[in-house]
């Protein structure tokens, strides 16, 4: 056992005759670079970056591409935090355990600030991260589901185009709907 | 490229028109959740909020209503665990009926979610959380219990009496609700009302 341990090579040579394994090793070293919409260059391994369906089909349609792939619609401030929930998620892939899992994906939307999850939102969608879109459209539904109609227009910056005699119609229609709210 | 529709208040000052959203719908950086991903967070609410976000704005508002949005909010609710309604009344001529509702866990307050019907009103059937109701004057009407609306139902052609027996159900193929109505002692002998239209099937 401690010799092993000392020895931590010894694991990998013994793995290496197996030709796959190695190539697999070698591959999830490689590193892919990633430029957002403000000019910032994201150095990603490879195997995260594989998880954004968009740029997977960049590499499936240009499987030798060394060049640095453009993003876009991706500013650089969400799309830190899309990288950091990533690399999250494929520990899951390798090890899948759906409570830790969900245990993980609840405690990295709670940090987050409602401004985050509105800028992540389009990005998770531009990168088709099916996973994160899920998580994000959840967590601003939790977060919006008791508010007011105010709370939930500053939310998503929307104006209000209803007329003050429209709205109270609105309002008093479904009354009901009104009771109970969480205080902004 | 240099898409400077990037908003965002840290750092990505640099970009002088930082606030030109020129970009428009069309998967807009920084603050704007696209119309289609907005459907995808309102159909995962409860239909009290639903109510109550029709308030928003003119877009929210049609949207809510639309039939494709009700489908996907359908759907979505298909998958969480659903609520029990229990339908309670009292043989007292003068009080209510009404439905109490409580979530899986039982963690909703009885008292929250009620709904009142008429007095002396009977369910023929529930169908997609409808209810279909007639009150001692033969009158019907469907209540959606999620969203407390109601609307009174034209059976035509003629009049329901007390000879006859009411019943309500759904057609996953056709997507029509349905009012059955025999006499009860002609059981052979039945009509079909399909809600929406002007349909009615006899059986002869």
């Amino acid at each position: 056992m401690s010799s092993s341990a000392e020895n931590p090579t010894l694991t990998t040579e013994i793995t290496k005759p197996s030709t796959e394994i190695a190539t697999e090793t070698a591959q999830s070293a490689k590193k892919i670079n990633l430029k957002t919409s403000d000019d910032q260059i994201f150095e990603v391994e490879e195997s995260v970056a594989m998880e954004f369906a968009t740029v997977k089909s960049f590499f499936e349609d240009a499987p030798s591409s060394t060049d640095t792939v453009p993003l876009p619609n991706v500013p650089a401030k969400p799309f830190s935090q899309v990288i950091e929930f990533c690399k999250e998620q494929i520990k899951f892939k390798a090890n899948p355990d759906e409570t830790e899992k969900k245990k993980s994906n609840s405690e990295f939307v709670k940090e987050k600030t409602n401004e985050d999850l509105v800028e992540m939102i389009p990005v998770a969608n531009y990168l088709e991260i099916k996973d994160l879109l899920d998580v994000l459209n959840q967590a601003v539904a939790d977060r919006i589901q008791n508010r007011s109609v105010e709370y939930v227009r500053s939310f998503f910056g929307i104006d209000n185009d209803f007329t003050s005699e429209e709205e109270a119609l609105l309002r008093e229609e479904h009354a009901w709907a009104f009771e109970d709210v969480d205080e902004d | 490229m240099d898409n400077g529709g990037a908003t965002n208040e840290t750092g990505a000052a640099k970009s002088s028109d930082g606030r030109e959203t020129e970009i428009g719908g069309d998967q807009a950086a920084g603050y704007h959740i696209p119309q289609e991903l907005v459907a995808e967070i309102l159909a995962k609410l409860p239909a009290k909020s639903l109510m109550r976000f029709r308030c928003v704005c003119r877009t929210w508002s049609s949207l809510i209503r639309d039939p494709f949005f009700v489908k996907l909010h359908q759907n979505q609710s298909l998958k969480k665990p659903c609520k029990t309604g229990i339908l309670v009344s009292s043989k007292h001529q003068l009080s209510n009926t009404y439905f109490v509702f409580a979530d899986h866990e039982g963690k909703q307050s009885f008292e929250e979610d009620t709904i009142s019907i008429p007095k002396s009103s009977t369910v023929l059937g529930f169908a997609n959380g409808l209810a279909c109701i007639v009150n001692d004057k033969y009158d019907l009407s469907v209540y959606n219990l999620s969203t407390h609306e109601s609307i009174s139902i034209p059976l035509p052609p003629q009049k329901v009496s007390f000879q006859d027996h009411l019943s309500f159900g759904f057609d996953p193929l056709a997507n029509e609700y349905k009012i059955v109505k025999f006499r009860v002692h002609e059981k052979e002998q039945f009509e079909i009302f399909t809600l929406g239209t002007q349909k009615v099937e006899k059986n002869k």
